[in-house]
């Protein structure tokens, strides 16, 4: 059993830290909209509010270039580097507007599963990243083994852990190593050198094929349907017995049926073993709640995950969205949001939509996020506790920068790199689409009103945290006194930088 | 920029001496001892004995991937170097090619700065570095190396203890204790008391924007109203309830605290100091800004910098017209690094502190004997450190792994002999002035069963 939360416990607080935790940057609305539907129909019902929302990837349709065609043709789209662009704000625009909890769990696979634009330096990396990236928003809350079934044909997994390279006569242990690491099981799943080396010769032979389509002699990777395909050739299979976590799979002779099975066979295998489940809650547990998930109860959702659901993301979810340790004192607030989780927050708290594709791109790589690029195919840094690595000092100023890009329609502090692109940003315009009004009423501008302001900002903004009367005092003395030579304009753009730049303003 | 520029209010000191007075006031109230002595100097010295004025200066330079150490330090001619050819048919380096050092071993040809300080006495060799029953992932040997724990505990690094035992109250962290040019805080230098040094890859991003601040690069400071408001805030705010929010106003206050100093810096030695031969690389960059930095008499005791690129499963090189395994990822790696290096001390000695300075390369493993099927090496165990600096004594230390069939572990990788918190310990005792006790304390070891390796005078 699984302690759950009760209805009668149910109260605004519990309510906050769900949104805050499933809806990036979850506003005050969000949040009572969900205290209202636990209060009056219970708990269930709230977290299935959030759990049991439809998809809708489906508004948000590949872009026409996603076939990489136009860009290899010098057309409309551009630079690459502009494409790189477009294609990380057609990511953040999902994160921002689509069902918040898929959004949450996209970004989530996006990080368990990375691939990497670093070897793909043909024009198939838009196909590839477009498609890598629709098989992680399509298991987002859909099924685990699936998903991973799917990433062993990745185009993009193919080319970023050498796995379209890896055959019997040239084996790399890359994928073979990173599956079972990373993807499946955890380091400590119980997997030896010699699981790593039989499943690195098990993935054997799988190829991103390209043909010399007739009409576009120098783009040798593309055919003419601009599609990608995964043949598998049987002379680069290792074709030997193998064991591999304890059971045999046996020698493979010619004639035996489609030898694209060899592979999943193991995949299949991989998935019975119970750290299947239990790494996958353990990761999902510190990305949602704390970064040191209690054991029993991983356990316990992983026994249930694999067996029960058959690694199916949602009724996992609720659990642990039901589960009263996921809604313990000490959990809530704790938790440093990551670059997108804080991107987010910038746009819904100040009622913005994502700034330009040459905007977006820089400012989520200044905040650490590349989503094209990540630091090591174990993805991006995970939530850690203290010591957390999205809020390193630069970090911690360019956070505090960030919402001038929409309150003082600034983008100096976004310098270019050299090896960011090759676009100069200066002509690029800021966003200009705040208004002061959607924040703040008209008659809480008035100087009178002043103590009514901060109360409003606080709430708006840290709608989890109040700041105490001797900060408040500091922030009314520095509006009357500090800021007299500024307009009102000026001095309320200010007052909204202060609270965004506040240390509970990084936290959810 | 603007309404702000001719005020004399006592909060916005115009700039010049008021201003720099006020900056004066906040550096010394940050760090406890600091004597500035009515000169401003960037970085300025905070007591005696830190780097800013005689103190030691390390520099550690992680190879991010897994480095290929047996194509970086070669067993050319050594009992058991038939194997080495046997192994990597196509990747050896020929004896002929290697830049020769001394028992049988050599360097890699791109490595022609390292040998020049194997010759002038500076460079030290550390074999067979790893650790017990190893486990061959990079992520966790990675927190391994940086926790200097044996289960890659992320709570804290091995630098970031340092930071705590050298600040050993909370008022007197200084975030200038110790600076990493990375763009996420790393794992080394996460200290146990939630305060932190400063991680900045890039200067020019080091500030926070004042009202009115629209330019397009680096405008001027000529409002602090806002900042200083945060400030005060932060300080007046409630610690010790949520030690992860304690963490980020603690970050949020030391980059506020130290962009002022940065600022300073950049505007004081932008065009002044002088070009030098840094590769135009990152690593050359990073290792010229630090250069900098301690051209201006950082108080940094440590740096700590990342070159990525290591992991090299697929074409680790590129065979040019006659065969020679010379080209490729891993040459360029290692010829960037060996000129960063190069360009370091050289500059270093320009400076004046070549002997206060230790420079120390690792990654997190070292990788197989035998190569893989294509042109690269999968992941292996022990390998070689490099440890450079005008105190060091230059020679071999740690002995080089047999590389016979039998002594293989984990697949065909070499199997350690030194323990990397051996390399450590001495480093903080015979370099970082640290009693052995306290060496041992911060690297969580039994002093005993870790011995200095004596590489330091």
């Amino acid at each position: 059993m699984i302690s759950n939360l009760t209805n009668f416990e149910w109260n605004y607080d519990h309510a906050a830290h769900l949104a805050s935790r499933c809806i990036m940057g979850a506003t005050r609305d969000e949040v009572s909209a969900l205290f209202d539907i636990g209060r009056t129909q219970g708990v269930e019902a709230a977290v299935d509010s959030l759990v049991g929302r439809a998809e809708d990837w489906g508004d948000f349709p590949f872009p026409d270039w996603w076939d990489g065609k136009e860009i290899s043709a010098g057309g409309p789209t551009g630079s690459i580097n502009d494409s790189e662009s477009r294609f990380v704000h057609w990511y953040l625009e999902q994160l921002h507007v689509a069902n918040p909890l898929g959004a949450k769990m996209f970004k989530f696979f996006v990080d368990h599963v990375p691939i990497s634009k670093k070897p793909l330096l043909h024009q198939n990396k838009w196909i590839y990243f477009f498609q890598h990236f629709d098989l992680c928003r399509k298991h987002s809350l859909g099924n685990f083994k699936e998903l991973i079934h799917g990433v062993s044909w990745s185009g993009g997994m193919m080319w970023t852990l050498d796995l379209k390279s890896n055959s019997r006569p040239r084996l790399n242990e890359n994928f073979g190593r990173e599956l079972l690491e990373l993807f499946t099981l955890g380091v400590n799943g119980g997997y030896t050198e010699e699981d790593v080396l039989n499943t690195a010769k098990a993935f054997t032979g799988r190829r991103t094929e390209a043909k010399h389509p007739e009409d576009h002699p120098y783009t040798p990777y593309l055919d003419d349907t601009y599609s990608v395909k995964f043949p598998e050739k049987f002379y680069l299979i290792d074709t030997a017995e193998k064991t591999i976590l304890g059971k045999t799979f046996p020698k493979i002779s010619p004639g035996q049926g489609d030898v694209s099975e060899h592979g999943s066979a193991v995949m299949d295998h991989i998935f019975e073993q119970p750290a299947a489940g239990t790494y996958l809650v353990w990761k999902l547990w510190r990305y949602f709640v704390a970064p040191e998930p209690p054991e029993e109860l991983v356990a316990k959702l992983g026994n249930r995950f694999k067996n029960s659901y058959d690694f199916e993301i949602r009724p996992l979810l609720k659990d642990i969205f039901m589960s009263r340790a996921f809604y313990d004192t000490k959990n809530r607030g704790n938790q440093i949001k990551d670059a997108a989780d804080f991107m987010v927050s910038c746009l819904k708290n100040l009622k913005v939509s994502e700034p330009e594709p040459a905007l977006t791109w820089p400012a989520l790589y200044f905040l650490g996020y590349d989503p094209m690029d990540p630091p090591s195919i174990a993805g991006w840094a995970e939530p850690e506790g203290v010591g957390n690595s999205w809020l390193g000092l630069e970090k911690a100023l360019f956070r505090s920068n960030l919402p001038s890009l929409w309150l003082q329609e600034t983008i100096g502090f976004l310098p270019v790199y050299d090896d960011l692109t090759s676009r100069s940003i200066r002509d690029i315009d800021p966003p200009g689409d705040f208004e002061i009004k959607n924040i703040i009423p008209a008659h809480l501008q008035e100087p009178e009103n002043l103590d009514l302001l901060i109360d409003e900002l606080n709430d708006h903004f840290l709608p989890f945290h109040r700041i105490s009367s001797k900060q408040r005092a500091v922030l009314i003395e520095g509006y009357e006194k500090d800021f007299r030579q500024l307009n009102v304009e000026t001095r309320l753009r200010e007052l909204i930088r202060i609270f965004m730049a506040l240390p509970e303003f990084q936290l959810q | 920029m603007g309404a702000q520029k001719e005020s004399t209010d006592v909060q916005n000191p115009p700039r010049g001496i008021g201003r720099r007075s006020f900056l004066k006031k906040s550096i010394a109230a940050g760090f406890a001892g600091g004597g500035l002595n009515g000169v401003l100097a960037p970085f300025a010295a905070a007591s005696d004995g830190d780097a800013g004025s005689d103190g030691p200066i390390l520099l550690v330079i992680y190879q991010e991937g897994g480095n290929d150490s047996l194509n970086t330090v070669i067993p050319h001619s050594r009992e058991d170097s038939t194997l080495y050819y046997r192994d990597r048919p196509k990747l050896a380096i020929r004896e002929e090619e290697t830049l020769m050092l001394q028992d049988g071993l050599g360097l890699h040809p791109s490595l022609g700065a390292l040998q020049g300080l194997w010759d002038s006495g500076d460079l030290a060799i550390v074999n067979g570095v790893g650790q017990p029953s190893p486990n061959l992932s990079h992520f966790k040997l990675r927190n391994v190396w940086a926790s200097s724990s044996l289960d890659g505990d992320t709570g804290s690094g091995w630098l970031g203890r340092y930071f705590d035992h050298k600040c050993s109250s909370e008022d007197s962290f200084d975030p200038f204790v110790g600076l990493e040019t990375l763009t996420s805080a790393g794992l080394s230098f996460r200290t146990q008391s939630s305060n932190t040094a400063v991680t900045m890859k890039n200067p020019d991003l080091f500030k926070y924007l004042a009202a009115n601040d629209s330019h397009i690069l680096l405008p001027e400071i000529d409002n602090e109203f806002s900042e200083q408001i945060l400030r005060k805030m932060n300080d007046l705010a409630t610690t010790g309830t949520r030690p992860v929010l304690d963490y980020a106003r603690n970050s949020i206050q030391a980059a506020f605290k130290s962009a002022g100093e940065i600022q300073e810096f950049l505007r004081n030695t932008k065009a002044s100091f002088p070009p030098n031969n840094f590769p135009n690389s990152i690593v050359g960059r990073d290792l010229r800004n630090i250069a900098r930095y301690i051209d201006t008499g950082s108080r940094s005791s440590v740096y700590f910098t990342v070159q990525k690129g290591y992991d090299s499963h697929t074409s680790q090189f590129v065979n040019n017209a006659s065969g020679r395994p010379l080209l490729g990822s891993h040459a360029n790696l290692l010829s960037d690094l060996d000129s960063a290096i190069g360009a370091f001390s050289t500059e270093m000695k320009r400076q004046g502190k070549w002997d206060r300075v230790v420079i120390m390369t690792y990654s997190e493993f070292s990788r197989r004997i035998t190569e893989n099927g294509t042109d690269g090496t999968d992941h292996g165990a022990a390998g070689s450190m490099f440890v450079l600096g005008g105190g060091v004594k230059s020679g071999l230390y740690g002995q080089f792994p047999s590389l016979s069939d039998d002594d293989r572990i984990l697949n065909n990788s070499m199997d350690s002999t030194t323990d990397f918190r051996q390399v450590y310990r001495t480093i903080l005792e015979s370099f970082m002035n640290l009693s052995a006790s306290d060496a041992a304390s911060i690297l969580r070891i039994d002093a005993q069963n870790f011995p200095n390796l004596d590489f330091l005078t």
